[in-house]
């Protein structure tokens, strides 16, 4: 049989020759191999190591170690601590959606903790508030406490009044508008701090129809803006001012003295 | 995980089940191949050739995977599995009667070679192989398992390419050498 000339490191590979041809993986390894292949030498080393490794794959496999192929538990279970279960992702991303609903929770429950009737007017008010621009008003001029008569005269609103707190503020214009439920809302732009008066009619029982009356002032936050809300006569009123709850607190504090 | 080793039809490799148990036990740990546990028992019986320090040596080999792997975790390592082994089977062997080293006949490979090896029984070519010196055994044992390519083979057992080839190509010419004088071919009828 015609042999070709194999280098050393051709033969050097070829003694090496995997017994299957899957085992070969490397591009050195195959020409090698191909180059070798025409050789009777090179066939009967193949034929001998298929040979041995057919008796190798005969070896039998004790009884005792097949059991460590299938039944017989390997490991013991590794021991469970917090620290692995906190370290694990999955448990890690599963805790900080947890803490995260949790959050919104009690974010939700702590804003509805504050809520009287009304709040939900109130707080849409303060979105039309944030809204607004001068031009849109009546230019009106004179004290806020004036203009229960404008509104009870021109649009017959009733008890539409600006409290005593705030009844001496300089307004700039007003205007009286529907709202999405139709309610008849009054509202005064003053000078001071562009404050904004909101006059609407107080959230109402579905049943009986009467005024849900709440005392004092409360106070809702909606979209950096903050409003101090009270009602009197079925009527809600709400001074509302963009910034922080502190800043309508003096209003209210003289009011009380 | 798909770490089952689909050739030999035993079953799970002791990789899956360490991967399974990690990865409940929160310790997740792919790195290490698959590796095959019939071959690693065959390759501990090619290189002690006696079935009993065999399964001694696997059963150790196996039983320092689990305890590994339940504490530190598997060695991020290819093929560590048959590497340990190798070292549980030289220490072994180490405490064995040696033979005295001896200048072995070799013979070319004859066509016939085949036919003589099919009349062996395993524990023959264990004893034999086993009976070669460090690092041809490891080299043989390795090769004749027919589960690595020859760099994996140099890499177990920490030979240049063109030292396993010697052991390999002196090996077959020992092993046919020792065939001829057991087994001679017989005459064609």
């Amino acid at each position: 049989m015609k042999t070709r000339r194999l280098s050393r490191r051709q033969r050097a590979l070829a003694n090496c020759a995997p017994v299957s041809e899957e085992r070969i993986r490397d591009r050195s390894m195959r020409a090698a191999v191909s180059r070798a292949r025409g050789s009777d030498e090179f066939t009967n080393q193949q034929g001998f190591d298929r040979a041995v490794a057919a008796l190798v794959r005969a070896i039998p496999i004790p009884a005792e170690a097949v059991e460590w192929f299938s039944d017989k538990d390997l490991t013991s279970p590794s021991k469970w601590t917090w620290k692995k279960t906190a370290r694990n992702p999955a448990v890690l991303a599963i805790g900080i959606a947890l803490i995260v609903i949790a959050g919104v929770f009690v974010f939700n429950f702590v804003g509805r903790l504050n809520d009287f009737p009304g709040s939900g007017t109130a707080r849409k008010l303060l979105t039309i508030a944030g809204s607004t621009r001068s031009v849109l008003l009546d230019p009106v001029t004179g004290d806020a406490g004036t203009l229960s008569d404008l509104f009870f005269l021109k649009h017959g609103l009733e008890h539409y009044d600006v409290p005593a707190e705030f009844a001496d503020f300089q307004t700039i214009g007003c205007r009286v508008f529907e709202d999405d439920e139709s309610q008849r809302i009054a509202q005064i732009w003053v000078a001071e701090k562009r404050m904004q008066f909101f006059l609407f009619p107080a959230e109402r029982d579905a049943k009986t129809g009467a005024a849900l009356q709440f005392s004092g002032w409360r106070y809702v936050h909606q979209e950096g803006w903050v409003g101090a809300v009270t009602e009197r006569n079925g009527v809600c009123f709400m001074a509302a001012l963009r910034g922080p709850e502190k800043d309508l607190m003096p209003y209210l504090a003289t009011a009380k003295q | 995980m798909g770490g089952k080793e689909a050739t030999t039809g035993l079953g799970n490799t002791l990789v899956d089940e360490i991967e399974a148990r990690n990865v409940w036990g929160f310790q997740i740990s792919v790195s290490a191949p698959k590796q095959n546990l019939a071959q690693l028992y065959r390759f501990c019986f090619l290189m002690l050739g006696d079935s009993g320090k065999a399964q001694e040596v696997f059963q150790r080999t196996l039983h320092e995977a689990a305890r590994r792997a339940a504490r530190e975790g598997l060695p991020n390592e290819r093929f560590w599995l048959f590497r340990d082994a190798r070292w549980r089977c030289l220490e072994a062997s180490e405490t064995d009667l040696q033979a005295e080293p001896l200048e072995i006949e070799e013979q070319e490979i004859t066509a016939g070679t085949a036919s003589q090896i099919e009349r062996l029984e395993p524990i023959q070519l264990a004893i034999w192989i086993s009976a070669a010196p460090e690092p041809q055994r490891t080299a043989l044992a390795f090769f004749y398992l027919d589960e690595f390519d020859h760099r994996e083979i140099a890499d177990l057992a920490e030979l240049k390419l063109s030292e396993l080839s010697r052991l390999l190509a002196v090996g077959r010419r020992q092993f046919q050498a020792w065939l001829g004088a057991t087994f001679p071919e017989r005459p064609p009828v």
